[in-house]
């Protein structure tokens, strides 16, 4: 129990880190040294000290939503295996952890309509609009996950991957799917570009353009867990070889070591990946995630044919 | 046709004219008032000439000014005529004249008699009223103060249901200058786009009257920062075709690397911001890498960054010698091998090429009817080039072919950048062969007597450039009118979006990357 919590907040302090370390790779691969990885906590250090300016056409939404979001992100961490899982906690259904997540795009949503800037709308549209295409996706992908383990609570799935040795090639075309899905849910290239500062291009950064100060660092902290919650998932889903199920000091030393490598490896391939290609031009995106959905369905078919 | 027998030409038209050629390649004709629009058809009809401007003179009366261009001969054929607080309105007959004609009415105060637009364009809303800044009558250092009395601006708009707008600017998230961009939209779909320019007129045509002509150089530099050197260009030119002043080879071929240098620089950082509007990052850092190193290289041999306060008339503000000649050649290998190399995987990265290809297209006809000049109107088939139809400096040997694309989207203004580049790799090589020996530092004060007048054409980076002055008392200008390349090719940009989704405007306008300090001026 106590183990959890400790490894959940380990996941929160550690989401800036990540995305520092995501920012720093993709400086190296382009040619330059880029900010160091510790560069997200100060600027979240820096927003937290600023002033909280709010549109005067907004509602309370623009008031609580920077605040409800990072309480799910913050939620949804605690719901999340990270390196030790002993597979009998009655928390983690996936379900669960799924809506509380939604509720982060659902608020991102209702903050871009809410501050009466044009710019926020079309975000917000932007972001259903993607979501739309994206959300079934998720349900294939948990039936798979089903049919391979029975169960549908996260803990117990890593638990069950974690001792498997015939890896099926349904299992790595899921991961496929699930890793695309990922990209999209988390606004990163080729669905959207974080690093751009057109705001008649963004999906996502559009619709916190009018938050400012302390808001934004909530909002900014919140999708910086959102990436390192996904990524944990999915890696406690389909590679959690060498997870700690004891809690023996070697069992959980080699867990966080083998956790951190293969976050670092796929922080290498979303960076590999966002410099290497062109942002989707906007009515292709749902092309990409027909791609995701159509791995998804071989995946269960694979696995039900075999 | 020789510049002669043109002039005998028109003179049989049969209007009552009076025609004079100067400079060479400069044609007045002073004709009356009312004939404007009828010997205007007439001679649209009779040669092949291209609008290129309108401008204003004071002297008792107004002179307004038609800009012509015979670009097969480079031959400038200016239409005059006198008015007291009146123009003809052009609109119809020669496009985009609405432009012109609305900046003369703003700056001199002068009616637009008939036609469509007569909107403002320079005033905004915050101007005191009846204020006209180019009048002689303006004391220069007079400020226009914020009063908020001059008419609202209107739009055009686009109503339906589900229509709506989207206002942009003046203000952006970007650090770039200020421009108002009015979308009309149904959904992500733009059905129209009007741009508003001018927040921050500056009145350099009134500075300039204003200081002398030793210094001027500097002034025209700072019309637009990223063609400093093509503006000094502009000047020197000027001066030397006014006072009838010859620079030996070398000089010339020093100017020519220097222009190229500039084109270089500019367009490498063009196509990088079309790499960045559509994410591409990695060729946007290399492309900007190696624009750095231009950069650098300019700093090395002129002591700027951008070239300024190098290209002045009658020589050359720069030493020249082995040592620069060899940087040069150092610096062009080294960024043309990698230039290469990144271009080549721009051109097979698929999801790039599913960005750029048939985004933004631009048609020839609107093209031309636009009187677009520059990389984006060859990129839609127009060949033009001010380096081969005017050719100044050492160009009538190195410019032998015009870049150009058929279709005008977002893809072929990148290709036509590209092979911009790559002449000007060529023609920094060959102007190197043509500079003897070394060129030295040589500065000669300019003196000039009042009353003489020329133009001056030069290629920028954006387009046509026209500079047209005119002397005045104790060595300073009369008149200075620059028709910028960005004045009149902006709107091709309006035509570029339509139809396009609303995320996919920032790349077209990237392609264009017009200057909004060229209409600042």
């Amino acid at each position: 129990m106590i183990i959890n919590i400790i490894q959940s907040m380990i996941l929160i302090i550690a989401a800036p880190l990540f995305s520092g370390i995501l920012k720093r790779i993709k400086a190296i691969l382009r040619g330059y040294e880029g900010a160091p990885v510790l560069q997200p906590y100060f600027d979240i250090k820096k927003l937290l000290s600023k002033e909280r300016v709010i549109s005067k056409s907004s509602s309370f939404i623009t008031t609580v939503g920077p605040i409800i979001i990072l309480s799910a992100a913050i939620l949804s961490a605690f719901l999340t295996p990270v390196f030790f899982t002993a597979g009998n906690e009655l928390i983690g259904n996936m379900f669960i952890l799924i809506f509380i997540l939604s509720i982060i795009k659902f608020f991102n949503t209702l903050i871009g309509l809410d501050c009466a800037c044009t710019f926020g709308g079309m975000g917000s549209s932007r972001e259903m609009f993607i979501y739309m295409f994206a959300e079934p996706v998720v349900f294939l992908i948990l039936a798979f996950v089903y049919f391979e383990t029975k169960s549908f609570n996260i803990y117990k799935i890593a638990k069950l991957n974690a001792v498997r040795t015939d890896i099926s090639s349904a299992h790595i075309v899921a991961a496929i799917a699930f890793l695309i899905w990922l990209i999209a849910e988390n606004a990163r290239m080729p669905v959207d570009n974080p690093e751009t500062h057109l705001e008649l291009t963004m999906v996502h950064e559009a619709m916190i353009l009018d938050i400012s100060g302390r808001d934004l660092a909530y909002i900014e902290l919140a999708s910086a867990i959102k990436l390192a919650i996904f990524l944990t998932i999915f890696i406690n889903i389909f590679l959690p070889f060498g997870m700690a199920v004891s809690l023996s000091a070697a069992a959980l030393i080699k867990a966080v070591i083998l956790y951190l490598i293969k976050m670092l490896v796929f922080l290498l391939i979303i960076a590999i990946v966002e410099i290497s290609i062109a942002k989707f031009r906007l009515f292709r995106v749902p092309e990409l995630i027909a791609a995701s959905f159509s791995f998804a369905i071989a995946a269960i078919s694979m696995m039900y044919f075999s | 046709m020789k510049i002669e027998d043109l002039k005998k030409d028109i003179e049989k038209l049969g209007f009552p004219i009076k025609i004079e050629i100067k400079n060479k390649n400069e044609l007045y004709v002073d004709i009356d008032k009312d004939d404007v629009k009828k010997i205007l058809e007439t001679m649209f009809k009779k040669y092949k000439l291209y609008f290129s401007g309108q401008f204003c003179l004071q002297d008792k009366d107004f002179i307004i000014n038609v800009i012509l261009t015979d670009r097969k001969n480079g031959y400038l054929i200016i239409l005059r005529y006198k008015t007291e607080n009146e123009i003809v309105s052009l609109q119809g007959i020669a496009n985009q004249s609405n432009l012109f004609e609305r900046e003369i009415s703003d700056l001199f105060g002068l009616e637009i008699a008939d036609g469509e637009d007569k909107r403002n364009i320079v005033k905004h809303e915050i101007w005191e009223n009846g204020i006209h800044p180019l009048r002689k009558d303006f004391l220069y250092g007079q400020r226009v103060k914020d009063l908020c009395e001059t008419e609202e601006y209107k739009f055009k708009e686009v109503i339906t249901d589900g229509g709506f707008q989207i206002p942009v600017g003046p203000v952006h998230a970007g650090i770039i200058e200020p421009g108002h961009f009015r979308f009309s939209v149904i959904g992500e779909l733009i059905e129209n786009l009007e741009i508003r320019l001018m927040y921050k007129h500056r009145g350099i045509e009134k500075i300039c009257e204003n200081v002398d002509l030793n210094k001027l150089n500097l002034i025209f530099e700072r019309v637009a920062g990223e063609s400093s050197a093509a503006y000094g260009e502009a000047f020197a030119q000027l001066i030397e075709k006014i006072s009838d002043f010859k620079v030996c080879e070398s000089i010339m071929a020093l100017r020519v690397i220097l222009l190229e240098l500039e084109r270089i620089y500019n367009f490498l950082d063009d196509i990088a911001g079309i790499c960045v509007d559509v994410g591409f990052s990695y060729p946007a850092k290399k492309f900007g890498y190696m624009s750095e190193l231009i950069h650098q290289l300019c700093e090395r041999i002129t002591g700027s960054r951008f070239l300024r306060n190098a290209i002045i008339p009658y020589g050359s503000n720069i030493d020249f010698t082995e040592i620069q000649r060899e940087d040069v050649v150092k610096t062009i290998d080294i960024v043309e091998k990698r230039f290469n190399e990144i271009v080549e995987m721009t051109l097979n990265t698929v999801s790039f090429l599913d960005r750029v290809e048939h985004t933004g297209i631009v048609e020839k006809a609107i093209a031309k009817e636009l009187n677009m000049t520059g990389v984006v109107a060859r990129a839609s088939g127009i060949q033009y080039d001010v380096r081969k139809s005017f050719p100044y400096e050492v160009y009538r040997q190195l410019k032998k072919s015009i870049n150009f694309e058929e279709i005008g989207g977002v893809f072929e203004r990148y290709n036509v950048k590209i092979a911009e580049i790559r002449d000007a790799f060529k023609y920094i090589k060959t102007s190197l062969t043509l500079i003897k020996g070394d060129v030295e530092k040589k500065k000669q004060w300019i003196d000039i007597e009042s009353g003489k007048e020329g133009f001056a054409v030069v290629e920028t980076v954006k387009g046509e450039l026209i500079v047209f002055a005119r002397t005045g008392e104790n060595n300073k200008m009369d008149r200075v009118y620059f028709k910028t390349p960005s004045f009149t090719n902006w709107n091709g940009l309006t035509y570029a979006v339509l139809g396009e989704i609303v995320p996919d405007f920032p790349l077209c306008n990237k392609s264009f990357n017009m200057s909004y300090s060229e209409n600042d001026r």
